[in-house]
């Protein structure tokens, strides 16, 4: 569950961690439906942001999201079932198991989005090239699906200034296939994201926007290409044979029962078949590697791509680089800080602005610090670090 | 055992000592993790920082085999607990075993275990120990688990989600990005 719930707060940290130390932050409106309250914005650039970006701005979400209800639109058929097309319109509440980002009123149609379910996103709005900004309980960010919970989504902005390039991030989620980062850099107005997701253009002042979605993982179907090519049909010799298989599933944190590793997979079997795998990190998800097909990918900034994130190259889909680990932490503000953070841990140049002190600590996780109350140990507000 | 802890009392003191040498607002106990004030990382990023250090050669080769320095030499902030080149050697057969390229995928997942999101210090470490008046202490990895990080016999102690247990020895690395604090084991159990 923990891992589920990361890919949403994936898209938002997964922004952040793109930006660098110097940018800017969002301010977070406060409450359904509504927007605006609740941001704090403090630091040096920039004075008040708006509260929830402006109406149709696709960098927005936060306040004027409504319910901030993307149209997650289902499971794609035939594809791979995270892959459904958020909508980004301000309500709506979809069937499928995604959660996606988006959902921001009166958004760009089909673009992805956040799937929230009574949630309010509370925050956000393009990302201005000031300072920071902080969400505040009041308006909690969260967002249900299935009875889950996930994290506020945040819509990371300010890769607008780094669009240079079109490179394309794919997110995979140890045991979750999230990913879908809708990207709208200068470089990628318009850009069709594959499977035929529109990752719309944005209009936010050269600002960018990330959306995320992501599910319970679901082994790809069959016998993965590569296999079935290097062994001749997917009878790999001694697949068979527990010896041949000297890390367990659980090494991965997949149940060790109907799964095997081999090869840089995990394959579900029955017997000398096999029905479905999973491509690992440094196996087929490799520098080098071909993105497998079915997963998706979408335009990102250039600068970075679940819990993993890996660079393509996009005329090839070729993996050039791993780029960076979230957690998949779920913080809700007003809740407390899920275990784990038991230690002062924000990033150095931030230090001076966030010292544990005797009335608020600090933590930091996927691109925020969030501020905790030392006493309840209950998140206060989520401080999205666009660096 | 002496020099370990004198290592902690040490970078208690300098972080300390930076701190007095600047206006900060923040209070000594910010200061004292490495806060506010403290000397600043070295410019290089941590895959770098990593690399440089002849301690933990090792572990730099196993960050360039699974192709994860663009995570550690990438601008969001990580800190790993570095296994030392004899704590790799410890490992033995099946260590090495690890370390081949077909089973990279293994490694990667291992590696990630050590590497928990932000920046610790060991001033971090220790205010949080002392702080939490003898209960261990929780860390999100950026694997599968939780580590665990107790202090016994005045060691610092760091547990991975299997129960596997390294010391933190006296070798870390800083780096722009993170940090490296080394242990003498790995934090995951290599049959």
């Amino acid at each position: 569950m923990r891992r589920f719930i990361a890919k949403t707060a994936l898209a938002a940290g997964a922004a952040a961690l793109a930006l660098t130390m110097t940018s800017p932050v969002v301010a977070g409106p406060g409450g359904k439906g509504g927007g605006g309250g609740g941001g704090e914005a403090h630091g040096g650039g920039g004075g008040k942001h708006e509260g929830g970006g402006g109406p149709g701005s696709p960098g927005g979400g936060g306040g004027h999201g409504d319910h901030g209800n993307g149209n997650g639109g289902g499971m794609r058929g035939g594809g791979s079932p995270w892959a459904g097309g958020g909508e980004g319109r301000g309500h709506g509440h979809g069937g499928g198991p995604q959660f996606g980002g988006g959902g921001h009123g009166g958004g760009r149609g089909g673009e992805r989005g956040p799937r929230m379910h009574e949630a309010q996103r509370h925050e956000r709005g393009p990302a201005r090239q000031h300072g920071w900004a902080e969400r505040h309980a009041g308006a909690r960010g969260r967002m249900a699906q299935g009875g889950r919970r996930a994290h506020d989504q945040q819509s990371p902005g300010a890769a607008g200034k780094h669009g240079q390039g079109a490179m394309r991030a794919a997110a995979v989620g140890a045991g979750v296939v999230a990913g879908a980062a809708a990207f709208h850099g200068a470089a990628e107005r318009g850009a069709r994201a594959p499977g035929g997701q529109f990752a719309g253009p944005a209009d936010n002042g050269g600002q960018a926007r990330v959306s995320f979605r992501g599910e319970r993982p679901t082994f790809l179907g069959g016998c993965p290409p590569g296999l079935a090519k290097k062994y001749n049909g997917c009878n790999p010799p001694g697949l068979v044979k527990s010896s041949a298989v000297p890390w367990q599933p659980d090494w991965w944190g997949y149940p060790d029962s109907g799964y095997r590793y081999f090869d840089g997979y995990l394959l579900r079997t029955s017997g000398p078949a096999v029905l479905g795998y999973v491509p690992l990190l440094g196996g087929p998800l490799f520098i080098g590697e071909i993105w497998p097909a079915a997963y998706e990918t979408a335009p990102v900034p250039a600068y970075y791509s679940d819990d993993t994130f890996y660079r393509l190259e996009p005329r090839t889909n070729r993996i050039v680089g791993v780029a960076g680990f979230l957690t998949g932490d779920e913080f809700v503000v007003g809740e407390p800080m899920p275990v784990g953070y038991d230690v002062y841990n924000v990033p150095w140049d931030y230090r001076d602005r966030y010292a544990d002190g005797p009335d608020a600590w600090y933590r930091y996780a996927d691109g925020y610090v969030y501020r905790i109350d030392p006493k309840t140990m209950l998140i206060l507000a989520a401080i999205q670090l666009l660096t | 055992m002496i020099k370990t802890s004198r290592a902690f009392v040490l970078g208690l003191a300098l972080s300390g000592l930076a701190a007095g040498c600047q206006r900060h607002d923040a209070s000594p106990e910010a200061r004292a993790s490495g806060g506010p004030g403290a000397a600043a990382p070295a410019q290089v990023t941590l895959d770098a920082a990593i690399g440089k250090s002849a301690q933990f050669s090792a572990l730099a080769e196993i960050i360039r085999q699974t192709g994860l320095a663009g995570v550690l030499g990438g601008k969001a902030s990580y800190t790993v607990f570095a296994p030392t080149n004899a704590a790799f050697d410890k490992l033995g057969e099946p260590g090495r075993a690890l370390r081949q390229p077909e089973q990279r995928a293994a490694l990667a997942a291992l590696l990630r275990e050590h590497i928990v999101p932000g920046m610790l210090t060991l001033g971090d470490l220790n205010q949080a120990l002392e702080r939490s008046s003898g209960k261990p202490l929780k860390l999100r990895s950026m694997g599968k688990g939780t580590l665990t990080v107790s202090r016994e016999e005045g060691k610092i102690m760091v547990s991975g989600a299997d129960g596997a247990k390294a010391a933190l020895t006296n070798d870390s690395a800083t780096a722009r990005n993170g940090s490296a604090l080394g242990i003498d084991g790995v934090l995951r159990k290599v049959a």
